[in-house]
């Protein structure tokens, strides 16, 4: 697509298009790229055999392999474990599944957003990570970290305790709220009256559009994976993990210098 | 073109040029579905701006610097930096933690799996199988993965337990027999209190399996297979990163492989568990 000498000028209309929107061609048809363009199909498709290509559908793939998204969702449905894969099977399946929920949380992360978001816990009097069971456990690793950062968090797990903290938050803390879906009751609860309180609310969750994000000042996807059966729990884990892990980055690349100090004086501690 | 010396090179661009490629850089993911006008209303700078910092950067023009972007995001996508060069320093942009982060989880999984032992994994998977009980012994941010781990055996079917306390983990200890198998995750396995654990484990011919980041620590004398962890150096070397990477590496490898010996029992468990879950999700009201 680099010599775009030798196409007409109503091909070049075609090809300015699918540059400009590379993600969107995936959705289209034929017909339907042929009308975003203002040109006929048949221009389409005399474009495409000019690129040596010999259908609509592979040029969609061509375009597509452009995009590192393909392989990745290849990574990502390929993983499924049952009864025929032998150990040495296993062991690539959960190398390259890793890898793709890594790449794919990558490609949603908005740099400008997430040092916001550190920023803003770096501001934080104190910080509070609300989920229950499996999600608490990877907030008590992020309190983790970020006590070892001079931060005050805390993580809550039980129903009344996680009430309680955001009746009392208020305006500098921040709330990170953690939620496969974000339409549980009991989780909107908690960023309502976190909202009331005026905390800032994180929200990490799969549903771009449920109530939790409507109410969170920012929110970061997380992969909640698709069934069991799928390793949706290794999925979710590796994708809040590395969440947090960027998190931690940035908000160390932020602090460093001043707690240099701290940090020495821990290790000192924990010998 | 590589925009990442671009960034380092400042005098070679113009204040708004450089505009331009701060914002690509810290936006890439918006960039690829931007055309010139948007990303000239974007940045505030004018379209001929624009073209001009893709004819420095070594392209044709705008289009010819999407591929190339394109091309390049490839590549950086797969590892961009070595372990050594993976420090986060006060300069790092958003997009370059982000890129040193990713490379430390990649680099950490395929050093975890190429020096995994095959064997000791299928040993260590049939120890648990046969097991009546898991317990799995870890302090600080090790007792959050061991909960994380027994998390996915419970809902393989396995008795799994994490004693959160000292007394906890010393009477649960004088409980196990050798029906039993115990987990320990240690950093350097050289912890007095553990290793009096571990004694007691011991002399009751209990299995155990020891994670840690010294294989000639004390602790692994005692232990009946142990498994080679990373445990990092420095925390600004962002050694909690490396030491979790590669602690749940080896423990999704354990799940999936106990996931394969045992697919029909955990898929008709998974159904029963899921039935169990709606039904607690849908009561509004506790009381009866």
């Amino acid at each position: 697509m680099n010599d775009k000498n030798m196409f007409s000028s109503k091909e070049k209309q075609v090809i300015s298009y699918i540059l400009n929107y590379p993600n969107q061609i995936q959705k289209l048809t034929c017909r339907e790229l042929a009308r975003n363009t203002n040109v006929s199909p048949p221009t389409v498709l005399r474009m495409i055999r000019k690129l040596d290509i010999d259908c609509y559908h592979d040029f969609k793939l061509e375009v597509v392999g452009l995009l590192e998204e393909k392989s990745n969702n290849t990574n990502l449905l390929l993983s499924r474990i049952d009864r025929e894969d032998d150990i040495d099977n296993i062991v690539v399946k959960m190398s390259l599944l890793k890898q793709a929920v890594i790449n794919e949380i990558n490609d949603t992360f908005s740099y400008e957003e997430v040092y916001e978001i550190a920023n803003i816990i770096y501001k934080s009097q104190k910080i509070d990570l609300y989920g229950e069971g499996i999600d608490y456990q990877l907030n008590k690793m992020m309190v983790y970290y970020l006590t070892r950062l001079g931060k005050q968090a805390v993580a809550l797990n039980h129903t009344e305790d996680r009430v309680n903290r955001a009746f009392t938050t208020k305006k500098g803390h921040t709330a990170i709220i953690l939620s496969h879906s974000g339409t549980r009751k009991s989780v909107n609860q908690i960023a309502k009256l976190a909202k009331k309180n005026q905390a800032y609310i994180i929200a990490l969750t799969s549903q771009m559009t449920s109530t939790l994000v409507s109410l969170a000042d920012k929110t970061i996807y997380v992969n909640p994976g698709h069934h069991f059966d799928n390793l949706s729990t290794i999925v979710f884990v590796s994708s809040v993990s590395h969440v947090y892990h960027v998190i931690i980055g940035v908000l160390y690349a932020r602090c460093c210098e001043e707690i240099e100090d701290k940090l020495t004086e821990f290790q000192d501690l924990s010998k | 073109m590589d925009l990442k010396k671009a960034v380092d090179n400042m005098a070679l661009f113009s204040s708004k040029e450089y505009k331009v490629i701060q914002y690509i850089m810290d936006n890439p993911n918006q960039f690829l579905d931007m055309t010139i006008r948007d990303l000239s209303k974007m940045t505030g700078v004018s379209i001929a701006t624009i073209v001009r910092v893709t004819k420095k950067l070594g392209t044709e023009g705008y289009y010819d610097f999407k591929i190339e972007f394109f091309k390049q995001r490839k590549q950086q996508n797969k590892i961009n930096y070595s372990m050594e060069e993976a420090s986060i320093t006060r300069r790092d942009t958003p997009y370059q933690v982000i890129q040193k982060i990713t490379a430390i989880e990649m680099r950490i999984s395929d050093e975890v799996k190429n020096e995994m032992d095959l064997k000791q994994i299928e040993r260590i998977v049939e120890y648990i199988l046969k097991a009546e009980k898991v317990t799995l012994y870890g302090s600080g941010v090790n007792r959050h993965l061991n909960e994380l781990f027994s998390y996915s055996l419970l809902r393989a079917g396995k008795n799994s337990y994490v004693p959160s306390t000292w007394d906890d983990r010393f009477l649960r200890m004088r409980l196990s027999n050798e029906r039993d198998v115990a987990i320990i995750l240690s950093h350097r396995g050289n912890n007095a209190k553990y290793y009096r654990l571990m004694q007691g484990l011991h002399q009751k011919n209990i299995p155990i399996i020891l994670l840690t980041g010294s294989k000639e620590s004390k602790m692994a004398t005692l232990a009946t297979e142990v498994i080679y962890i990373n445990p990092g150096h420095r925390f600004e070397d962002m050694a909690n990163v490396i030491f979790t990477t590669s602690v749940s590496y080896v423990y999704d490898v354990l799940f999936a492989y106990i996931f394969n010996q045992q697919y029909d029992d955990i898929v008709d468990n998974t159904k029963e568990y899921e039935e169990l879950s709606a039904y607690y999700a849908s009561i509004k009201n506790e009381n009866m």
